[in-house]
């Protein structure tokens, strides 16, 4: 294909040249376009606004002059007020006008624009001159002013604003002279564009029927045959591809039946291995109390030998001391005895007393005998009488407290005696019992420990046997889940290829159709 | 006019920064002011105190010159851009100043209006709008004399006075050169002057010949006083040298001569409203003319900012107690007229007792001349021999004039 040009590069061509004129042309236009709208511009925005502004300055010069006349004629002095602050505001917005002006001042106008600000602002004092003198009455001299410095300064202002009008006049003729010239050239670029345009134009018709049309003409008639081709092959195609189909949506039900089947096995299996799981940890759970009820009948048999002991001990502890207390009491009990020596005593006293009793009478009648000699002798034996009385009364006292204190100590030896055969029967039967529960209790804990350890040993055995069988279950779980994915993939599989076939069908059928508009299009194509 | 100057300046002390209109301290700021002529030291005493205030924001020149509050306006319209950035003047002035545009409208309206005397805010107001700030509200006039020579029944009568001075070679002395004094024989007679609506031209009733009392009766009442060696016609600076060196034992003036008369005449100065005057054989109460001072800013000012700030300085309370104190001026300033020391103030008194018989000054400006020319003539006993009515009719054909 060297040295020929290929199709794309023949309908290229001429668009690249129409399109390169096309810019050529708009260029041109468009700088056109631009040279007139700057020529205008100039002459509206600088000479067209300059005049605007120009009359503008002016009305604002009339008006502040008419104001001051006003306030000459006006007959009270809130119209004066009113006309003076109309005054000052119109020389504001005038000073702001002349000041905006001053950028559409050309260099030529320059020294007319200085003295149009000399005369206003000449005309501005002058104004205030006239309208003191109104205010205050002196309306002559107001006249006066008004006639005066006013009237001349306005004048001059205003020959200032017609010298600057005409001037800028000037200048708009000139740039409306100079926009002429340039819309005449933009005229005639524009025909020599249209001119190169339209030979161009011709020259792509005669290059894309010779190197396009012809060339196409002929790959229709190849086309056109293929294309009946295609359609015969197609054809085939989508009644196969219907058939196996059909087999495929049968294959895609079957897969998807032992899909579901082999989920419910894994879910039974993963149920059963949660229950063992469950039983194995009861089993455990079981075997760690037996071990906990073990350790404590040993405990318990420990703790009953130590009671057996305990009671034991103190039942030889409390006979002894039994015994020890016995004899101590026995001891004092005999030596209480003592007492009793003390009657023998009170008997003597008792005699005595008597004997002295006699002896004083004695005394006392042999006094009485000797007459006066006697007198002091009786007195002695009256005294000796009454010493004996009192021995007697209180060995009586004496004999009486006696037989209280061997009450006492009979009592004493009594309930001593009691205490001892108490002692005796009570306690240490008590304690002889408490022995031989001791013992029993232990004899319990010795045979509780035994039946636990046997228990033990069952439940090891158990929690081994549910260990292995959790392990084989979860192996089969495990197993179960592994093939799942498979079946399941091999379901999706089949799912895929049954929509891939449907997939097949409706592409053939869009193939058909396809043919057949290009049979259309073809037919478009037969007639160039 | 013989200008004093009083120059004011000092150096700026402070760097700190400013209000966004505030000129650099180190910017000069110059402003003249014009004010009575006795009132040079109150106002370099304000002046300084000013200055005090706003150092950190500018320094400045303040230029006193002395011209009189009843001719302010005919100065400062005679060169409105060269006058005086701030000045006093009476408050009759008012109208003519704001329709020449030399008075603007001032900023804080409600501000003044609250502080000052209502009497006072309507002087400064032309249609309801404030164009000065109030300074005094005690324009008005009213008699000194000297106890040591009249007895308060001696006062009731102003021919009574020119009696006893004529007996003592003394005077009683008012100034017929000025109409607004010469009013006081006219306002009480049932004859009539006033501004018209227009604000500018006068009526004047004063030449009327089928009233009760006629003007001939007012001239011929006149020119009984004026023939008395016990009366002379002098101006307030006059009466008061006479006051000063003995000559005078009464007058008609105001309270800006109180302080100087208390000081001549110590404790035998008295003050009270003015008396009658016999005629037509009745006694006839002397009139008189009310009004204020106030202070103006020029509209053509170049400094106008601060000329509005020292004009409110001016007229602030402090201030106007000042000038009572120094000046014996009555404030316009409610709290500084209400100060015990104004009430106690015997001028302040004999005005308020005036007040009765006064009316606010409102006149145009064709009336003064030809009042002045006919007082003038009262005072010199006729001397041109032209007929009194003939007089009158000439000064009320002057006064009515457009």
């Amino acid at each position: 294909m060297k040295g020929r040009l290929t199709l794309q590069q023949r309908l290229v061509l001429p668009v690249l040249l129409l399109g390169l004129i096309m810019l050529l042309s708009n260029i041109l236009a468009v700088f056109s376009i631009h040279n007139v709208n700057a020529n205008a511009g100039v002459i509206v925005d600088q000479y067209m606004v300059s005049e605007t502004k120009l009359e503008s300055i002016r009305h604002s010069m009339m008006n502040i002059h008419r104001l001051a006349l006003s306030h000459i004629v006006a007959a009270d002095h809130a119209t004066m007020i009113k006309l003076v602050g109309e005054i000052k505001e119109e020389e504001k917005i005038l000073d702001e006008k002349l000041e905006d002006y001053a950028s559409f001042v050309s260099k030529e106008d320059q020294q007319t624009y200085t003295a149009l600000l000399d005369n206003y602002d000449s005309f501005k004092h002058a104004l205030v001159f006239l309208v003191c003198a109104s205010a205050d009455s002196k309306t002559q001299e107001a006249y006066a002013m008004a006639n005066g410095d006013v009237a001349r300064y306005s004048g001059a202002a205003e020959e200032e604003i017609n010298a600057l009008y005409a001037s800028v006049s000037a200048q708009a003729g000139d740039a409306r002279s100079h926009l002429s010239v340039v819309y005449i050239i933009s005229l005639i670029t524009s025909a020599a564009t249209l001119t190169v345009g339209i030979f161009l134009v011709a020259a792509a018709f005669r290059i894309i029927k010779k190197y396009v049309i012809a060339p196409i003409r002929d790959a229709m008639d190849t086309l056109k045959i293929s294309s009946e081709r295609i359609n015969g092959v197609v054809s085939e195609v989508r009644k196969r591809t219907k058939t196996s189909h059909s087999q495929v949506h049968k294959l895609s039900g079957m897969t998807d039946d032992l899909s579901a089947a082999f989920e419910e096995i894994a879910g039974n299996a993963s149920a059963i291995r949660d229950n063992a799981s469950g039983t194995q940890s009861d089993v455990k759970e079981t075997n760690e109390e037996c071990l906990a009820i073990t350790a404590y009948s040993v405990e318990m048999r420990g703790r009953a030998e130590e009671m057996e002991q305990s009671a034991q001990t103190n039942k030889e502890a409390i006979r002894a001391k039994t015994e020890e207390i016995m004899s101590v009491l026995h001891g004092a009990i005999e030596k209480s005895r003592s007492v009793n020596q003390i009657n023998l005593l009170i008997n003597d006293i008792f005699s005595i007393s008597t004997s002295t009793d006699l002896i004083a009478i004695n005394a006392s009648i042999e006094a009485t005998r000797a007459g006066e000699a006697g007198k002091g002798f009786a007195v002695v034996a009256q005294e000796i009488r009454k010493l004996a009385d009192s021995c007697a009364e209180t060995a009586g006292h004496i004999q009486e407290v006696s037989k209280v204190v061997t009450g006492a100590v009979d009592y004493l030896s009594e309930s001593a005696q009691e205490l001892v055969d108490y002692l005796g029967q009570n306690v240490l039967t008590q304690f002889e019992l408490s022995v031989q529960s001791g013992q029993q209790y232990r004899k319990d804990a010795s045979y509780i420990e035994g039946s636990m350890e046997a228990f033990n040993q069952r439940t090891d055995r158990l929690r081994n046997a549910m260990d292995e069988i959790t392990a084989s279950i979860t192996g089969i779980s495990e197993a179960i889940d592994g093939a799942l994915p498979d079946v399941t993939g091999a379901a999706v599989s089949t799912h895929t290829l049954a929509e891939d076939m449907a997939e097949i069908t409706a592409r053939m059928d869009t193939n058909q159709e396809i043919v057949g508009e290009l049979r259309k299009q073809m037919e478009v194509f037969a007639n160039l | 006019m013989a200008a004093a100057s009083l120059f004011l300046c000092t150096g700026c002390k402070k760097q700190e920064p400013h209000p966004a209109q505030s000129p650099a301290p180190s910017s000069v700021i110059s402003l003249t002011v014009w004010g009575g002529e006795d009132d040079e030291a109150l106002l370099a005493e304000i002046f300084s105190s000013f200055q005090s205030n706003y150092a950190d924001q500018a320094t400045f020149q303040i230029h006193y010159q002395p011209q009189s509050e009843s001719s302010c306006k005919d100065a400062l319209l005679a060169n409105l851009e060269e006058g005086a950035d701030v000045f006093a003047f009476a408050d009759d002035q008012v109208a003519a100043l704001a329709a020449a545009g030399a008075l603007e409208p001032i900023e804080n309206q409600e501000t003044i209006r609250a502080a000052n005397l209502s009497a006072s805010v309507e002087a400064a107001s032309v249609d309801n709008t404030l164009y000065a700030y109030p300074l005094t509200a005690d324009n008005g006039y009213f008699l000194y004399y000297n106890k040591a020579y009249f007895s308060e029944n001696d006062i009731q009568s102003l021919n009574r006075m020119v009696e006893i001075a004529a007996e003592r070679e003394k005077l009683v002395t008012m100034d017929w050169t000025s109409a607004w004094y010469v009013y006081a024989f006219f306002g009480n007679t049932g004859l009539e002057v006033g501004l018209n609506a227009d604000g500018i031209t006068n009526y004047c009733t004063w030449n009327q010949t089928d009233s009760p009392i006629r003007g001939i009766d007012v001239a011929r009442a006149m020119l009984e006083i004026s023939s008395s060696p016990g009366f002379a016609s002098k101006t307030d600076t006059e009466f008061l040298a006479g006051v000063q060196d003995g000559t005078v034992i009464a007058g008609v003036s105001g309270a800006w001569n109180g302080v100087a008369i208390e000081k001549a005449w110590g404790k035998n100065m008295g003050a009270a409203k003015l008396p009658t005057y016999n005629c037509k054989n009745q006694q006839v109460q002397m009139a008189s003319f009310s009004g204020c001072k106030l202070i103006g800013v020029n509209a053509y000012s170049k400094n106008k900012d601060w000329a509005v700030k020292l004009a409110e300085w001016i007229s602030n309370e402090r201030n106007q107690t000042l000038r009572f104190e120094q000046r014996g001026q009555g404030p316009s300033n409610i709290s500084a007229a209400n100060s015990p020391a104004v009430q106690e103030s015997p001028a302040i008194t004999a005005l308020l007792a005036q007040s009765e018989f006064s009316q606010l000054q409102r006149v145009g400006g064709k009336f003064w001349d030809p009042v002045t020319a006919f007082a003038t003539s009262m005072a010199e006993q006729n001397p041109s021999g032209t007929s009194l009515q003939e007089q009158l009719d000439r000064m009320v054909e002057g006064v009515t004039a457009r």
